[in-house]
């Protein structure tokens, strides 16, 4: 940019001859305020008595950003939504939100979002107007019914009464086929906990270990469900303080807060655990193991275990003895500990830990059967978007619902070119993604904040609990229909039966109503809380207690669901019971061509790339290299020196199915045979995403875990090719050196001392 | 803006029933009437000062009409019964159309204005009025808290009340600004009132109106039992820029 150059005098002297300009300045920097005249304010026509210019008011909702499911509360003014909090209510979040969380709003007011549908004419997606929109999707979905083979659905983990829509939708057409999608699957940890200890989620009581040792599970950041965990995670380390070891072979935000950080080689984890398992079973007869997995586990002698891991044996030495001195403990598995060829055994090697230390029902409980099992939200998996490219050249028809595969599944896959085989695909989304732009009509979204819901989230510390969501505010676009209501139009079509509810709304409240015997104050364990926060303010809670003599049962119980914005049911807990199993792991023969794992790492921000259009999280800096705004590949510096390469320098990531080019970061919190990458960059859509760093996910190599078929998102061998190529990354941090100025003094410790009962200095 | 254009500055004195008005065309005018301009704008010139035009509303709102006492053809409307959220919100609020057609499905009908207002109610759209008394946006006032001190607690009369911002309403049809809402304006309460017992506002011989209503005191004797202490008026930097 330039400026034409006005130097002070210059501009005094023009200010001194013109009369005008002399007045206008005055009026500028004057009394006279700015838009007096200029601006409209607009009155209600007929406004709802609680409405109150100026004042705000506060709505419980759910937020939407991940699969935590965390409760929300939405300040609205004036009609408008203009900030997010949590829900102190909330079990999960206890009112806490994490940034993505914030970023909600940033998604509802996105100024990429779709104004109205879009239809693929001369092959070019134009805009058309709802009802054109709507007469094509039901002449679409009469076809896919007389051939119902020949339809699929795809969508993310939906959960509640979305996702019973959505089954009911595949059912009644005929079709077998609804495949759930999730880049950030916790399948792999799901199924073997399942096969360990019957259930898919048993409670993680953080707060209640003496230490925690995490095997890549990076609970602190985006595992499972962050805000949850960071509480846990408070009150774990308050007195008496927790100590929290973690085995990684890339520094994690929960790595980079333990008292113990242990750079391990990549895919050689279950290798340690089972080494450890190893230790303590031939130590502590108490827990007598079957022969056979005793037997089995004599194999993972120290030595062995040492050489493959490359940690020492003094290492792993003290690693059990701090096991065996602070129980109860919690052994977690997870990221690229489970990611893996054999990640089902790590994680089953997780819960042998478990056993072998006692932590089953004192850290690890059974919250009890959920009593929402219908509406419980479908674990996702990279599985079925395989499956579904495998069956895609026999279809005719696929729905999509916010879901981006196009961008987040690996190029061997070939969805782009899948998808252009389908007659016709259908995608319900709110922007235009790298998915939407291929598809045949486009069906916008409301976003969360205008819609009613519900989600009984996957991970969740009660298993009576079900978060409800509601519209906050009146849709930004008023055309657009809610999903749910459009799901109900679909299947009216289908089927006549479905009439009887007018709306989603009306579907929702009517299924919430057999709860409400249960939900009576005299049946609960605790009694029924009041929510902290009414809506609308001048709202009087209805007490339960006396509204069960009158009439007006079913709406004080919906009013108080929908103010609380959840519903928490009691359940029953239950001791929990584990077969332990025999290990079977296979080492990972080494390529010495592709001599680095790649580890392409979510992280609280961008998550698996869905947030890559909101630019609060672009600008919020990686928690610990501080990089905004770019992609990196973090190397340790002795590997950078033996390729010859150093930070800002651009090297090619190759590995058997692809490469990218990216810009190195040289970091000492990762083992030297890695390379990680962080996910969510490389769009090709989106005003804010566009054009900004490399998707990792891209190059990865089809290896699969071995027991449940998912995605080993952690096994992918790669080379680095140096280029000659240069540039510079932006962060906020400057540098990670004093310069000999000794500005903090540090020590270095060998390894941390946790003989002590409590507390884990050394 | 066109710099030639002709803007109209009005002089009024608000508590002298004689109001000046000059019209100065900006384009042409001499060096004095610059100065004079200068003047005004740097100082709080009371009582008389210089205020914005009062700008074009899509309907002539009558004041006069609906707050005049009885004996003067007006209806003695109070205040706070079209603009309600003054008591308790930060904004006073335009009142909504349901509120105007209230009394209007069935007084003056015949009147053009009010055929005006019947369309809009029938559209279903709100009226575009032009604000005319705005901040900035790193000012923040409420009007709950001075509305709740002076009418309700102290038990001023509320046209008097809302006047010393607004001016004497009774005397306008659509609204005009007759302060100028400037800090060092509003500091000269904020600041009276740091030393002083928490009375009436000093400058009130400047911006006394003839009131027509009744206080308060008279309808509502203040409940001194419950009534919270009346609090000094703030002039820490935060308490207006937040
Ligand atoms: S963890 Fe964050 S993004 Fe996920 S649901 Fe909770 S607040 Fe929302």
């Amino acid at each position: 940019m330039s400026f034409d150059p006005v130097n002070r005098r210059t501009f005094l002297k023009l200010m001194g001859v013109s009369g005008s300009g002399l007045f206008l300045t005055l009026q500028g920097c004057g009394n006279a305020s700015l838009e007096e005249g200029r601006e409209t304010v607009m009155s209600y026509i007929d406004p709802e008595d609680f409405v109150i210019p100026g004042e705000e008011v506060w709505y419980a909702t759910t937020c939407h950003q991940c699969p935590a499911a965390c409760g929300l509360h939405a300040r609205v003014r004036e009609g408008r939504v203009r900030k997010l909090e949590g829900n102190p209510a909330s079990p999960i979040n206890h009112g806490r939100l994490c940034a993505m969380g914030q970023a909600g709003l940033q998604l509802h007011y996105h100024p990429d979002r779709i104004p109205q549908p879009l239809a693929r004419i001369d092959n070019r997606l134009q805009p058309v107007s709802w009802d054109q929109a709507k007469t094509r999707l039901h002449k679409i979905l009469a076809k896919a019914a007389e051939n119902p083979q020949r339809f699929a659905l795809l969508s993310g983990e939906v959960g509640g009464h979305l996702e019973k829509l959505m089954d009911a939708l595949v059912q009644t057409i005929g079709g077998p086929s609804r495949y759930v999608y999730e880049p950030l699957s916790q399948k792999i940890w799901h199924s073997a906990t399942q096969s360990a200890l019957g259930i898919t989620s048993p409670r993680l009581q953080l707060a209640q270990a003496q230490m925690v040792l995490s095997f890549g599970a990076d609970f602190l950041g985006p595992w499972q469900s962050a805000v949850h965990f960071a509480a846990e995670y408070g009150r774990f380390r308050t007195e008496p303080r927790g100590s929290l070891i973690q085995v990684e072979p890339r520094m994690s935000l929960t790595g980079a807060n333990a008292d113990w950080w242990l750079p391990i080689r990549p895919q050689t984890e279950a290798w340690l655990a089972l080494g450890l398992a190893h230790l303590l079973a031939s130590e502590n007869k108490a827990i007598a193991l079957p022969d056979a997995i005793s037997q089995a586990l004599a194999q993972y002698d120290i030595d062995s275990v040492s050489k493959i891991t490359d940690l020492p044996t003094d290492s792993i030495r003290r690693l059990a003895s701090a096991l065996r001195t602070r129980t109860p403990s919690l052994i977690l598995a997870g990221g690229p500990a489970d990611g893996q060829v054999d990640g089902s055994q790590m994680v089953l090697a997780s819960w042998l830990l478990n056993y072998l230390l006692g932590n089953l029902d004192k850290t690890i409980t059974h919250a009890g059967d959920s009593p929402f099992a219908e509406l419980e939200t479908r674990i996702g998996s990279t599985a079925a978007l395989q499956k579904l490219s495998e069956h895609m050249p026999a279809l005719d028809t696929l729905f999509i619902y916010q879901s981006n595969p196009v961008y987040s599944a690996p190029d061997f896959l070939q969805l782009a070119a899948g998808l252009e085989k389908v007659r016709n695909t259908v995608v319900f989304a709110s922007t235009l993604d790298e998915t939407a732009e291929l598809a045949d009509l486009v069906i916008p979204l409301r976003s969360s904040l205008e819609e009613w819901g519900s989600r009984v989230p996957a991970y969740s510390p009660d298993q009576g609990l079900l978060q409800l969501q509601q519209p906050v505010m009146q849709a930004l676009y008023p055309q657009h229909v809610a999903s749910g209501d459009l799901l109900l139009q679909l299947l009216t079509q289908l089927d006549k039966a479905y009439q009887q509810w007018p709306d989603f709304y009306a579907y929702v409240r009517t299924d919430l109503m057999k709860y409400r015997e249960q939900a009576r104050p005299d049946k609960q364990p605790n009694p029924w809380k009041l929510p902290a926060v009414m809506t609308p303010p001048t709202y009087k809670p209805v007490m339960l207690e006396q509204a069960f003599s009158t009439d007006q049962l079913d709406e004080a119980f919906w009013e108080h669901t929908v103010a609380a914005g959840l519903l928490q049911l009691p359940t029953q807990q239950r001791s929990l019971r584990m077969q332990p199993q025999v290990p079977t792991i296979k080492p990972v023969t080494a390529d010495q061509n592709f001599p680095f794992t790649l580890i392409p790492f979510p992280q609280l921000g961008l998550y698996d790339g869905r947030h890559a259009n909101l630019s609060w999280l672009q600008e919020m800096p990686d928690q610990i290299t501080t990089i905004v705004w770019d992609s990196w590949a973090e190397i340790h510096p002795e590997t950078a020196a033996r390729l010859k390469v150093k930070t800002g320098d651009i090297v090619e990531i190759r590995s058997t199915h692809g490469s990218i080019k990216v810009k190195i970061f040289e970091f000492n919190g990762i083992h030297p045979e890695a390379v990680a990458i962080p996910m969510g960059q490389g769009h090709s859509r989106g005003r804010y995403a566009a054009g900004v760093g490399v998707n990792p996910v891209k190059i990865l190599a089809p290896v699969f875990e071995r027991d449940t078929g998912e995605l080993a998102l952690y096994a992918t061998r790669v080379q680095i090719n140096p280029t000659r190529e240069q540039d510079s990354l932006v962060k906020l941090a400057g540098s990670d050196s004093q310069h000999k100025r000794r500005l903090v003094r540090t020590i270095n410790i060998k390894a941390p001392d946790f003989s002590h009962p409590e507390g884990s200095a050394s | 803006m066109d710099a030639h254009a002709s803007v109209r500055v009005r002089i009024v004195s608000d508590s002298s029933a004689s109001r000046v008005t000059a019209y100065l065309n900006v384009g042409r005018f001499s060096t004095d009437l610059r100065l004079l301009i200068l003047v005004l704008c740097f100082t709080s010139w009371s009582p008389q000062q210089v205020l914005a035009e009062a700008p074009a509303q899509p309907i002539e709102f009558p004041h006069d009409v609906h707050t005049n006492a009885e004996d003067n053809a007006g209806n003695a409307i109070n205040c706070l019964y079209c603009h309600s959220y003054a008591r308790r919100s930060s904004v006073a609020g335009i009142p909504t159309l349901a509120k105007c057609m209230g009394c209007h499905r069935y007084v003056a009908t015949d009147k053009e204005r009010i055929q005006q207002l019947t369309r809009y109610w029938e559209q279903g759209k709100p009226i575009p009025w032009k604000k005319v008394h705005d901040l900035p946006d790193f000012v923040y006032f409420t009007h709950e808290r001075h509305v709740q001190h002076f009418v309700f607690q102290q038990g001023q009369s509320v046209q008097q009340v809302c006047g010393y911002c607004h001016g004497d309403v009774k005397t306008m049809t659509v609204a005009e600004k007759r302060r100028p809402l400037t800090m060092g304006w509003c500091l000269k309460c904020h600041q009276q009132f740091q030393d002083n017992p928490v009375d009436v506002p000093r400058p009130v011989a400047d911006w006394h109106i003839n009131a027509t209503d009744q206080s308060l005191k008279a309808v509502m004797p203040a409940d001194t039992a419950h009534a919270e202490p009346l609090r000094k008026a703030p002039s820490d930097c935060w308490e207006c820029h937040k």
